[in-house]
């Protein structure tokens, strides 16, 4: 049984299926740098020390004493705005047999408002956030998506979501003093899920603000040129992203049947990239397309043989056709609507992508009830996905070559 | 069929074993939408080197992993994903060093369907020579694909350097050459030695009534007829105690060196709960050594010596042991010196910080439970090596703080390798 209550600007989910008790604390804020870069870093210092707690060893015990507490940050692009998301977990009463529940919210109230942010712990995240960076620049996936979206720098699609090396070098502590004093003035989206019993040990009202964050995250992206990014690498696999223009917003009319269309073009064990691509051909071992739903965006991405992507990028065409010429079953559609609709109704048995849902759902200020998104799923025909695919247009390619000689 | 309710972690698991031999665990969670149901037989990677009824049986590499890709193909006209879809269900399947598990999870309640599928498909081979040349293809994409990856990369370069023989060694994958020498007759050969009920552990996790599922599962096996069979064994490697290389580098297109830093151990028993103790005896000693309970950690991070990406892992069973450390350094034999400096283990007030960290872990392993796949992966494993799931929680709370303390008599320094992937 899961029951909500609203009781602005904090959202209560009673269940007391789970063994802990889940808080979610998120800060938004204009989807650019410096700001970007800002929240990584303080996504870091965060969950580092604090006044009470300044040493990394006394942070531990305290978490520890409150049962294994999990403290996480995680940063977010959310389409016109970008997220800094502090999670907090703890196992449910009902097995500490000890009333821990308040000391929890003094622990992260201490977190969140008076985290040390020196010259010593600036320059700890500073090195954490560059090396996370560039890890994620070696990865050969994250790299072509980087390319991909690289050319459109006037947009929020440009910004990556966990930073930039470039704005790294330029920032300077009290930057960061200045942004977590900003951020924590405004009032953040609360979201608690915890057996019913845990709300009464709760105080959550030291976290409610007068000042509101503003801005709505959806856009539809509407620059058109076609830009191909390529770098070489000595690797003996070549990846490639392909970004499209949707041109169809969250929420609207065309939104489900778009979410459809993505799901048969590349996400169902069977979908028209995987069965022509993987399956019939044997050309690569992954293929996926996903939606990049507050931009108006698709991507797709794949890793294939090196002297294949003239090949592939034809068949993705070819499949985006079949969608547009409606040369697909009716039973795929069916499948489709299926999985989302299966995936729908057991997303309260996932947490985080429950409240996740729940999140972007306040954001964009519709029904926090999953039955009207069931019920527009259903109402997705054959005609609307071979309408919606017909939107479709390839803006960008990134793509990190192999090398036969790798 | 026999119940046990575990009082403290509000638990209750409904067990049975079929005429065939398979065991069946049904944890039941009356609150989730969510069923899930796992099908595993404990043949994986490391099984290279069998031996059944006295004949020796060797395979390439990758087999367990080929096979697995395998069973998902089409069996009497119907495509397997393409069923559990239409189903409404997700289907997936994985292999890892000692196991394959074939998995699926659904959100309604008519479950006889995808369930009879499950027990079907993974109880019947249905291929032909074409569909196993067109899957070397994939394969060896998979393969490069994780090979590019530099965390992977590492990670099997240390197998290669830590062992001589031993075939966690070689990627669960195989290389390109032992998958390209895969013939149909190998994979029949592996399939009729390793799947077969009486090694089968079938998990469901869901909140309809044990009872009725156990029908479905019996009603399903008992229209099939196994032959009778003798379970293979995996033969031992001959391992040699040393490792294999003491120094390895290489590069990789990357922007900061990684490197590992390893211990080959030799305190493996053949006993699988000693084994269980002394793999947490380990993760806890070098939890208090190397993390931020321990005032040194927040010394060598200032001093720039180590940054967030550096951690440990630690594996022990009957057959191979080992500890390893990694980071990114430019300075390998200052990350080599740390990690001999944080095995001298200080003692201050080590009592009060074991009890917080048994206290963690016993929360964390509380929690676990709520994830379906954690907790049937777990349940699997226990009883691939025949000790109770709930064990974990009786080491953790019986184990001492002279015993973790004494924990440091099984790192061996002549028994270390490093592993440098500099940056080109």
């Amino acid at each position: 049984m899961v029951e909500m209550t609203y009781r602005n600007p904090i959202l209560f989910v009673a269940t007391d299926k789970f063994k802990d008790m889940s808080l979610s604390i998120k800060f938004h804020y204009p989807n650019k740098e410096p700001e970007v870069t800002y929240a990584n870093l303080l996504a870091y210092l965060l969950t580092d020390r604090c006044r009470l707690y300044p040493t990394k060893q006394a942070m531990s015990q305290r978490m520890d004493e409150l049962y294994g507490l999990s403290l996480d940050t995680k940063t977010s692009s959310f389409g016109n705005l970008h997220t800094l998301e502090i999670r907090v977990k703890t196992l449910n009463p009902r097995y500490t047999h000890e009333k821990i529940l308040s000391e929890v919210v003094d622990f992260v109230d201490q977190c969140l408002h008076f985290p040390l942010i020196n010259s010593s712990t600036f320059k700890e995240a500073k090195i954490n956030l560059e090396s996370a960076l560039k890890r994620i620049e070696d990865h050969p996936v994250y790299k072509s998506f980087l390319l991909a979206t690289q050319a459109f720098e006037e947009s929020p699609l440009a910004v990556f979501s966990q930073g930039s090396l470039k704005q790294l070098k330029h920032t300077k502590v009290s930057d960061l003093q200045k942004f977590h004093k900003d951020l924590i003035k405004k009032q953040p989206v609360i979201i608690v899920s915890a057996d019913p019993e845990a709300f009464k040990q709760l105080d959550l009202e030291r976290f409610k603000h007068k000042e509101v964050h503003d801005g709505s995250p959806s856009y539809v992206f509407n620059q058109h040129p076609y830009v191909q990014n390529q770098i070489d690498r000595k690797i003996q696999q070549t990846t490639l992203t392909q970004l499209y223009r949707t041109q169809i917003a969250y929420g609207s009319k065309d939104y489900y049947a778009m979410r459809i269309m993505v799901i048969l073009l590349g996400q169902l064990p069977n979908s028209l990239l995987f069965n022509e691509i993987r399956e019939k051909r044997s050309l690569c071992y992954s293929i996926q397309a996903s939606s990049l739903n507050f931009e108006g965006l698709m991507s797709i991405q794949t890793g294939i043989s090196l002297d294949k992507p003239k090949e592939v990028k034809i068949l993705i065409q070819d499949q985006i056709e079949r969608l547009s010429k409606g040369k697909f079953s009716k039973s795929l559609l069916h499948t489709a609507k299926l999985l989302m609709l299966s995936s729908l109704r057991s997303i309260k048995d996932d947490r985080p992508a429950y409240l996740n849902f729940i999140y972007q759902r306040l954001m964009t200020q519709q029904s926090l009830e999953i039955e009207p998104v069931l019920e527009a799923i259903q109402q997705v025909q054959f005609e609307d996905v071979m309408r919606v695919a017909n939107l479709l247009e390839l803006i960008s390619e990134g793509i990190v070559k192999g090398q036969d000689n790798a | 069929m026999h119940k046990i309710t575990y009082l403290d972690i509000h638990e209750t698991i409904v067990e049975a074993v079929l005429e065939n031999g398979m065991k069946v665990f049904i944890i039941e969670k009356p609150d989730f939408m969510t069923s899930s149901f796992y099908l595993a037989v404990p043949y994986g990677s490391m099984d290279l080197n069998q031996t059944t009824d006295g004949e020796k049986i060797e395979q390439p590499s990758g087999i367990a992993h080929f096979l697995e890709h395998k069973l998902f193909e089409n069996n009497n006209g119907t495509d397997i994903m393409e069923a559990f879809s239409l189903l409404g269900a997700h289907v997936n399947a994985f292999t890892s060093h000692t196991e394959t598990v074939y998995t699926f999870n659904i959100s309604n309640n008519r479950l006889k369907k995808p369930l009879n599928l499950l027990l079907n498909f993974v109880q019947s081979l249905n291929i032909t020579e074409t569909s196993v040349e067109k899957e070397k293809g994939i394969i060896v994409q998979e393969l490069r694909m994780y090979m590019q990856m530099p965390e992977q990369r590492l990670m099997l370069e240390t197998y290669q350097s830590l062992y001589h023989q031993h075939p966690i060694r070689l990627d669960i994958g195989g290389t390109e050459t032992s998958v390209n020498s895969i013939t149909k007759a190998q994979l029949e050969r592996c399939y009729q030695l390793n799947y077969h009920p009486s090694n089968s552990v079938l998990v469901c996790v869901s909140a309809t009534q044990p009872k009725k599922l156990l029908e479905m599962i019996e009603a399903n096996q008992k229209l099939k007829t196994f032959l009778t069979q003798s379970v293979p064994l995996r033969m031992n490697s001959h391992e040699p105690s040393s490792v294999y290389r003491e120094n390895f580098e290489f590069s990789m297109e990357i922007q900061s060196s990684k490197l590992t830093y390893s211990f080959k151990l030799d305190c493996m028993t053949n006993q699988a709960l000693e084994n269980l103790r002394r793999e947490w005896l380990l993760r806890l000693f070098l939890e208090l050594a190397f993390s931020p309970m321990n005032s040194r950690y927040q010394r060598w991070i200032e001093e720039e010596r180590i940054h967030d990406y550096f951690g440990y892992d630690v594996e022990l069973n009957d057959e191979y042991g080992f500890v390893m450390f990694y980071g990114e350094s430019e300075h390998k034999e200052d990350f080599i010196q740390l990690i001999h400096e944080g095995l001298i283990l200080e003692e201050e007030a080590l009592t009060s910080k074991l009890d917080s960290l048994k206290r963690r872990y016993r929360a964390l392993l509380i929690r676990s439970l709520d994830d379906h796949d954690d907790f049937a992966l777990s349940l699997i494993r226990s009883q691939f090596i025949h000790i109770p799931f709930d064990q974990q929680f009786n080491i953790l709370d019986s184990i001492t703080y002279e015993e973790v303390l004494g924990s440091n008599r099984y790192f061996n320094s002549d028994k270390t390798c490093s592993v440098w992937m500099k940056s080109k």
